[in-house]
């Protein structure tokens, strides 16, 4: 009976017969161009890959790095004189103090899964752009800069005493006020304990170290009802001195709606749509109406007796709101009333000429001076600019003070207004870094690539 | 490498390039390819003798199995059948067995380089199920089936012939 294995065996003999043609030598001198040819092909792979590593770890460290220099201490704070679209990957301020700030602007920070709000602070001093890295900010809430650009007051997260309302960013609920200092970089917060969490509604800074804040409180909290989710209560104005502990009432109705608030003076708004302006300290007002063509709310000089604002109304058909946009300075001439009977309209304005095509007052800089949004539309692919302007209040006369092209409106939250005063600064446009992901993505691929190379060539590579 | 790895390397061809040539020519079927694939095998040993000195011939089998398999990807296996040496050295002529063994070689160049690899381990080199998976880099159940395979294909090939295994 034939084993297979005697059957094989009975085969394989056959090689017996072939005489060795110098298998030892000739295996030797194979596998010596063999081990070089291996060598050879890993290391010039190896080179490659290390080249594109490289190029791709430079190419993202330049596009990431800001071309601007420190500021010189003492240096000449200002607005940038153009303002630039801040790119998703910016760095942020990683509790290092930016130092004096011109502007905020609301951006989408990029991060590994998606973007979440944020808000870009643009120095006063070097133009540099950072993300705000506020601790415990509430997502997508109110940022506010101060006049002098040194406070930055802002929405905190915090505890409740109920179930926390989260509807709103579903970030947790929003439990205190904060005021982060530009230049120490110290955060001062003030909790503010509720049921369900606070239902923020505004800030305005009455001076660089006064702060009006409103808020109310949500009734309800997850798993109440939808109407109680969505209700809240108690809206009253908060006065907030920086360096004091807290925030105390700040004397006006609750629920007041305040259109702004120079030194000493506030202005609101009255049920009746005229406006009112309060002096503070000896709780005088004095009422006045603008009619009904305003486009934008009236904004209160210093002495809290003359406003400036936009309105018009166009003739043409088709057209709807307060174009022209022209603006409006008027002193405020209604008689001292507590409630509210002075005759409207209460005002002697007038308008400056050849000043159509405004969007809206940003501040009074001097007696003399306000400055204004402006915008024009692009035709094409020219997306247009917007600018802010000095106008002079007497002669109309403007000239343009920031530029921002590509934006129909002005790319600003906040602004620091004590510097509309000052000459706009050079600031070089903010880089652009890569998206992490695609830097870290190409950066694995080049390995993957070369370790495949490696290995394919290394298997592949004939004896 | 040093000169006394040098004579290791040589010495162990010396020594067992017979046994290591049956192997490649019951793999391949035709004498030239198995001294070539000897020779490929032994030098993709070569640049790591000095780890494999202490007991080379394991990986020297198994670089010349999966050698085996990886130089019949790159052609049609089936197209190949190297001629059959007439008689062994030793002078003896048997026609039975010179017709025995064109038929086997005929049956075994109709296997696939997988199947005829783990046939020629598993029968001839008489290693486990176990050994010829991690010699050729698969798994126990692909190495039964194809030896169950291999079997079956012979049994049909070779009808007269009694494949008993030991």
């Amino acid at each position: 009976m034939d084993a297979l294995h005697e059957r094989l065996a009975e085969l394989a003999e056959l090689s017996d017969s072939r005489p060795d043609p110098g298998t030892a030598g000739a295996a030797e001198a194979r596998g010596r161009r063999y081990a070089h040819h291996r060598r050879l092909g890993t290391t010039l792979t190896s080179l490659v890959c290390i080249v594109a590593l490289v190029a791709i770890a430079a190419a993202s460290l330049l596009t990431s790095r800001d071309s601007v220099q420190p500021a010189a201490p003492g240096a000449a704070k200002g607005l940038p004189e153009e303002i630039y679209e801040p790119s998703r990957w910016l760095d942020g301020t990683e509790g290092s103090p930016p130092g004096p700030l011109s502007l905020l602007i609301s951006a989408e920070r990029g991060t590994w899964t998606g973007t979440v709000p944020g808000v870009v602070g643009v120095s006063a001093t070097t133009g540099v752009y950072r993300f705000l890295d506020l601790p415990r900010a509430a997502p997508g809430e109110e940022v506010a800069l101060s006049p002098d650009g040194t406070h930055v007051a802002f929405w905190a997260t915090g505890p409740t005493t109920l179930s926390p309302n989260t509807r709103s960013e579903g970030n947790g609920p929003v439990g205190a006020v904060a005021v982060f200092d530009t230049v120490t970089g110290e955060t001062v917060r003030h909790d503010i304990v509720s049921d369900h969490g606070l239902a923020p509604d505004s800030f305005i800074w009455q001076d660089s170290d006064t702060l009006l804040l409103n808020f109310g409180v949500y009734l309800g909290g997850d798993g109440d009802s939808e109407m109680a989710q969505s209700s809240s209560n108690d809206h009253t104005w908060h006065r907030w001195v920086v360096g004091t502990p807290a925030p105390v009432a700040a004397g006006l109705p609750p629920g007041a709606d305040v259109v702004d608030a120079a030194t000493g003076n506030v202005l609101m708004t009255t049920a009746s749509g005229g406006f009112v302006v309060r002096d503070q300290v000896t709780g005088a007002e004095r009422l006045f109406s603008v009619g009904s063509d305003f486009s934008t709310q009236p904004v209160l000089d210093d002495t809290g007796r003359r406003i400036a604002y936009v309105a018009g109304r166009s003739s043409r058909p088709g057209i709807s709101g307060s174009n022209p946009n022209r603006i409006y300075v008027a002193t405020i001439t209604g008689a001292l009333s507590r409630d509210g009977a002075a005759s409207p309209p209460g005002l002697d304005r007038r308008m400056l000429p050849n000043n159509g095509r405004t969007n809206d007052v940003l501040g009074w800089v001097d007696d003399s001076t306000i400055a204004v949004a402006r915008s024009e539309m692009g035709e094409g692919a020219d997306l247009g600019h917007a600018a802010i302007d000095l106008v002079d209040v007497a002669t109309g006369e403007s000239r343009q003070l920031v530029i921002s092209r590509g934006f129909p409106q002005l790319p600003v939250s906040s602004m620091a207004t004590d510097l509309l005063a000052s000459p706009s600064i050079t600031a070089p446009e903010p880089p652009r870094p890569w998206d992490p992901r695609v830097t870290t993505g190409l950066l694995t691929s080049v390995l993957l690539v070369g370790l495949l190379g490696v290995l394919s060539w290394r298997r592949r590579v004939r004896a | 490498m040093s000169e006394r790895d040098d004579v290791s390397f040589e010495e162990f061809v010396v020594a067992r390039r017979a046994a290591l040539l049956r192997t490649a020519y019951l793999l391949t079927g035709d004498l030239d390819d198995a001294e070539d694939l000897l020779q490929v095998a032994l030098a993709k040993c070569y640049p790591r003798w000095r780890r494999l000195a202490d007991r080379p011939e394991p990986y020297v089998r198994r670089v010349l199995a999966r050698e085996s398999i990886n130089r019949w990807r790159g052609r049609r296996w089936r197209e190949t059948l190297g001629a059959v040496p007439s008689d062994p050295v030793d002078g003896r002529h048997d026609p039975d067995a010179h017709d025995r063994r064109l038929e086997l070689a005929a049956a075994l160049g109709q296997l696939s380089p997988r199947q005829r690899a783990v046939l020629v381990l598993r029968y001839f080199d008489d290693l486990t199920e176990r050994e010829t998976a991690q010699l050729l880099g698969i798994s126990v159940g692909t190495v039964k089936s194809h030896a169950r395979d291999a079997l079956a294909r012979l049994r049909v090939l070779l009808p007269d012939f009694e494949l008993s295994l030991r």
